[in-house]
Order: structure tokens, then sequence, then C-alpha cells
């Protein structure tokens, strides 16, 4: 198509992930930190500023992953993690801060041929009823179960991303999802 | 805290591609070289001084003071019903709060606007813009505290679906001037288009994912369908009313569309799917040179304008179609006198900042003309309008970046000004060719 041609040099490519690249039976969580720090740390980086995300696949990789807040719900993330069975299933956590009056929708995860996994998020706004300010920061994190091991595949690659919109992307719109999604 | 369902149910039957815009795409011209000349900065600035013409959207149709006074007043109700700014202690959370507070004065802005508008259709447009935009505030506050929910807007929605569906069925395309027709229900199309585009957002995810403003965009689309559809009634009830010896002519718009459309696809067809192999068929290297814009922009509008006229067809609005015929047909003669003058040298380079201005001066000229022409009509108004906009274009080019990158944006606006210049010179012609086929066609059935 013409226009497919004339998008900008380099620009990303507006059209998201293919439907047949979409996993949908994963599992699901997500914890508020109160704080600026992050909730996840990985024991190798000493840089206390940085919002580190992880692909786990290994119980010996979990080993490398430090829990440095308590916040509320980290039972239930303890107990999600050690639910986890890596020859089975892999581990995705990504931490984003946030004002106190945001939080994050995670809008799709898809596992293109040549890549082990791609998740997005969004930015969501918390309900009018919640006391929030915008000078006060938060921490997210979201932690992902994938229903397959990184052992079953040979691409290791991955990414996660984010946007302001929870629009989905042209390749996954349609009617009836924006319906359904309404 | 829980492990939440996500969006993964709402996956399920996925498709569809968009189409990207070439808007911001203009970097892919600035391939520099070390020979640029140095322009005069003063020069410039007093081209983008000489102004811009007056070429505000018209319809045939008498637009109401009255019509226009009521959809201003219901734009008023709706914002007066709700106070300026959100008390903390009834929404706690501040974003929310900020949200409407921009939500309100954004209404305020757009309701004043509408009250300076240059023509009553311009008007009509813009308070649609305002009453959408109150309803906004209206939605998100009353969501906020907790009188309004997303469901209560889907109810609201249900019975505008079916006054579209009604007001569609039932619309004829009634005319006395075949031209003058073909523009004033164009016109009713797009609102009609619009009524149901706006409709179908309060089932969409917006810019606000399930919150108080969410629920004031749906009101938003609600709102702005609403308008829209009145705005189509109104349009086409006035349209009738100015006829004397009105006829039908839906079947000639359709039938027209169909053939014309037909062959400006065929004529784009006779050129390659991108404009890259045409510029680089000249002996010269045409990169960062006016002449690339202008090919480029006559070419790319050339397509658009196919594209335009075969989705306005497929969507049952023949008349659109025929504009977008009209945009076809005239991007692609504008196209062919750029090749002509680029062949002869023309817009190769830019050594001068005066050939700027004088571009500029040769735009004005050339919308003047065809504005005067004898054979002007709603069709060459309605064109001109579009074309005229690109004066504007293209001095925002000299507004915005001329101390940055002077070579850059002399050589942007005089693209855009002679765009204007040649898409101009062929609107009246092409309107002739448009009327030309429809009054065939009609003395045809007439025999």
């Amino acid at each position: 198509m013409y226009w497919q041609q004339l998008q900008c040099p380099g620009s990303p490519t507006a059209h998201g992930p293919r439907r047949a690249d979409l996993v949908t039976d994963y599992d699901y969580l997500e914890l508020r930190h109160e704080s600026t720090d992050a909730i996840f740390r990985d024991a190798d980086d000493e840089d206390e500023s940085s919002l580190p995300a992880f692909l786990l696949g290994s119980e010996d990789e979990l080993g490398n992953v430090e829990f440095t807040a308590r916040p509320d719900g980290i039972e239930d993330a303890r107990r999600f993690i050690d639910e986890t069975n890596f020859d089975e299933q892999a581990l995705v956590i990504v931490q984003h801060r946030t004002d106190a009056c945001h939080g994050v929708d995670l809008m799709y995860v898809a596992s293109p041929a040549d890549r082990f996994v791609d998740v997005d998020f969004c930015r969501t706004l918390r309900d009018a009823d919640v006391e929030c300010s915008t000078d006060e920061r938060h921490v997210l994190a979201s932690l992902i179960r994938l229903p397959y091991a990184l052992s079953d595949r040979s691409e290791r690659g991955w990414s996660h991303g984010g946007g302001t919109s929870c629009r989905l992307p042209p390749s996954l719109r349609t009617e009836t999802t924006d319906e359904e999604d309404a | 805290m829980t492990v939440r369902e996500t969006r993964r149910g709402f996956i399920s039957a996925l498709a569809v591609a968009g189409a990207t815009s070439l808007a911001g795409c203009l970097g892919e011209l600035d391939l520099q070289t070390d020979e640029r000349p140095d322009l005069d900065v003063k020069t410039l600035r007093e081209v983008e001084a000489l102004g811009s013409p007056a070429f505000p959207a018209t319809t045939p149709a008498p637009v109401s003071p009255t019509f226009l006074e009521a959809s201003k007043a219901r734009a008023e109700e709706l914002l007066d019903s709700v106070p300026a700014t959100m008390d903390s202690a009834a929404v706690p959370n501040e974003a929310v709060r900020n949200i409407y507070a921009e939500a309100y004065e954004d209404a305020t802005r757009r309701l004043d606007r509408a009250s300076s508008e240059a023509t009553p259709f311009e008007t009509l447009r813009s308070l649609r813009s305002a009453r959408g935009s109150a309803a906004m505030a209206k939605g998100t506050y009353e969501a906020a505290v907790g009188e309004l929910t997303e469901d209560d807007v889907r109810g609201m929605a249900g019975s505008i679906r079916s006054d579209i569906e009604s007001f569609s069925l039932s619309h004829r395309y009634l005319g006395d001037d075949p031209g003058t027709a073909l523009v004033a229900h164009a016109d009713v199309e797009d609102f009609l288009a619009a009524a149901a585009r706006y409709l179908d957002r309060v089932g969409e995810t917006g810019r606000y994912d399930r919150s108080a403003p969410r629920v004031g965009e749906m009101v938003d689309a609600v709102e702005s369908s609403r308008a829209s559809l009145e705005g189509a009634r109104h349009l086409a009830d006035r349209h009738r009313d100015t006829l004397s010896n009105p006829r039908d002519f839906g079947d000639l718009f359709q039938e027209s569309a169909s053939s014309l459309t037909a062959l400006v696809a065929d004529y784009r067809g006779e050129y390659p799917d991108t404009h890259r192999p045409l510029l680089d068929d000249f002996d010269t290297d045409l990169d960062d040179t006016p002449a690339k814009i202008l090919l480029m922009e006559t070419f790319v509008h050339m397509h658009f304008g196919v594209q335009q006229a075969r989705d306005e067809l497929r969507a049952g609005s023949p008349a659109n179609s025929l504009l977008g015929a009209h945009a076809a047909e005239r991007h692609r003669r504008a196209f062919e006198a750029a090749r002509a003058a680029v062949r002869n040298d023309e817009y190769v380079s830019l050594d001068a900042a005066t050939r700027v201005r004088d571009e500029k001066l040769a735009g004005l000229e050339a919308l003047e003309t065809a504005d005067s022409t004898r054979s002007s009509s709603a069709l060459t108004r309605r064109a001109l309008t579009d074309v005229a906009s690109r004066i504007d274009r293209g001095d925002s080019y000299l507004e915005r970046s001329l101390a940055n990158d002077t070579y850059r944006s002399a050589r942007n606006a005089l693209g855009e000004y002679a765009f204007v210049v040649f898409t101009a010179r062929e609107a009246p012609g092409v309107s002739a060719w448009i009327l030309g086929a429809l009054r065939a066609r009609l003395g045809d059935d007439d025999a």
C-alpha cells in the first residue's frame, strides 16, 4: 500500500503485534508501593534508583531477584512467584513509576517468532474517589506468568513498552474488541 | 491486591490495519548538501507577513441563525449545569480534578471560538465541537460524583443510532442545479457520517480507560453525534427550502460517482505505486529542492483523492465520492503540469528569498483567478477552501523554523506555495469536468 511506504523512516510500526502472536492464557498480578523505591531489585545491580525488569526462566535466575520493599500484597506476590513452574512457565516482572492518581494496565502479551515475549502496558486513571495527589510518586510492579518455558524457545529477546493511551494498536482493534472492551 | 483479569478476553476477533498519515514526514526530505545558498531571512519574514487569503468553508444551504443560537444555548446549558472546578472533598483524586478543569476550560474556549467563525457553516461545525466539549465536562463531573455511569451513557446512544438510520434512509438528493446540490449533499453526508462515527466512539476505548473522564468522553461522543445529526437534518432542510424546482439527483450522483471513480482509479493505475520512481526519472537530483515537495504533494494527493472516491462510494456517500474524484483529477492534472515545469528546470533550485515571495504571490493570484472564473461554482469554491489552507502551511514553515534552518524553511514554504499555484489553476477546469459529466448524464436521463 502506498502509505505504508510513506511512513517516516525509522519510525516504529503503527500496527502492533499480529493476532496470531498474542498470548492470552497468562496469569497476572500487580503491586503498588506507595514510595519511589523499587519493589524488586537485581542483586547484581547496585544502582538503587533503577527499576529493573526481569524475564525469569529458572529458579537460579529467580535467585538474583531481591524483594526490597514490603507493599500491601507482597505475600500474594511471593506465592505467585513460588507457584511458577519454570519447567513449563516463565515469569516476567516489570516495574513502573507513576503518580499516586494513576496506575498501569497490561495491554497485551505477544510472542512473535523472533522474540520470546513482548509485553505492552498503558497508563490508567484510578477511581475518582481514591484520595491521591499527582505530586506523590508510587512504584507499580506487574508480574506476568507465561504459559511456556524459556527452554521451549530458542529466542531469548524480549521487550516491555507502554503508552498513555489504553486504545489497542490498530492490528488488534475491531469493533467487536472495542465493544467488549467498553 | 488481586490476580486481575486483563484484556485477554477482549482480544478475540482481531483484524484491520490502519492508514498512516503523511504528516510530519517531511524530515525525509532533509538530505542536506554543503551547497545550500544563504537566503535573506528578513525577506522571508516579509513573505509570511503578506498574510493568507480568507477562503472559509461555506455550504450552499443558508444556515439559520436561529438554529445556531439554539445550538449555542445547548452548549451553554451543558456547561452551566456543572461547576468550573471540582471540590476535593467531593472528588479526592487530584488527577481527575485536573482533567475536569482542563475539559471545562476547553469547552469554554471552544464556545468562544464559535462566536468568531467567519461563516455560518464554520460556526455550525464549531458549535458541534463546543457541545461535545461541554458534554465531556458535564459527563466527567457527574461520573466523578457518582451520578452517571458508562451504562447510562450507552443507554443514551441507542435512540440516536436509530434516528441516524432513519434519516439516512429517508434522505433524498434533491436539487435544482447539480453542482450546488452536489456540495450541499456532500455536507449532509459529512454530518451524517460524523453522527455515526461519533456514536461508534461510545463503544471504543478512548483516551481514558474505565474512569470518570472516560464517561465524559462517552457523553462527548453522544452529544457530538446528536449535534451532527441535527446539523445534517438542518442542512438538508435548508437546502430543500431554497429549491424552486427540486429533482432527485440520487441516481445521477450514484452513477456518476461510480463511473468517475473508476476513471480516476484507471488514471492512477498509469503511475507507479509510489512517487520515488517518478522523481528518479528526472535527469536532475531533486532531493532538497522545492520540486520534490511539489511533485510529491501533488502525486500523494492524487492517490488520496482516488482513495476518498472509492471509500465514499463504498460507504454510500456518492456526493463525497465525487468530491474525491475532483481531488484526484485536480491533483493528477497539477502533477502533470508540475512535472512539465520541473522538466523545464523550474523549482529545481532556490537561490534567493525573493523567489519564495514571488511564488506566494503567484499562489494568491491563482486562488483569486480560480475563484473569479466565470464558471466558478460551489464545487470550485469547496476545492479552493482546501487549496488555500496550503498557504497557511507554507507560512507556518517560515514562522516555525526560519531561524534554525533557513533554507529548509524556505524550500518547504516554496513547495507549498507552488502546490497552491498548480492545484488552484486546475480547480475550475476539474469542476467543469465533473459538472459536464453530471449534466451529460442528466441530459441522457431527460431524453
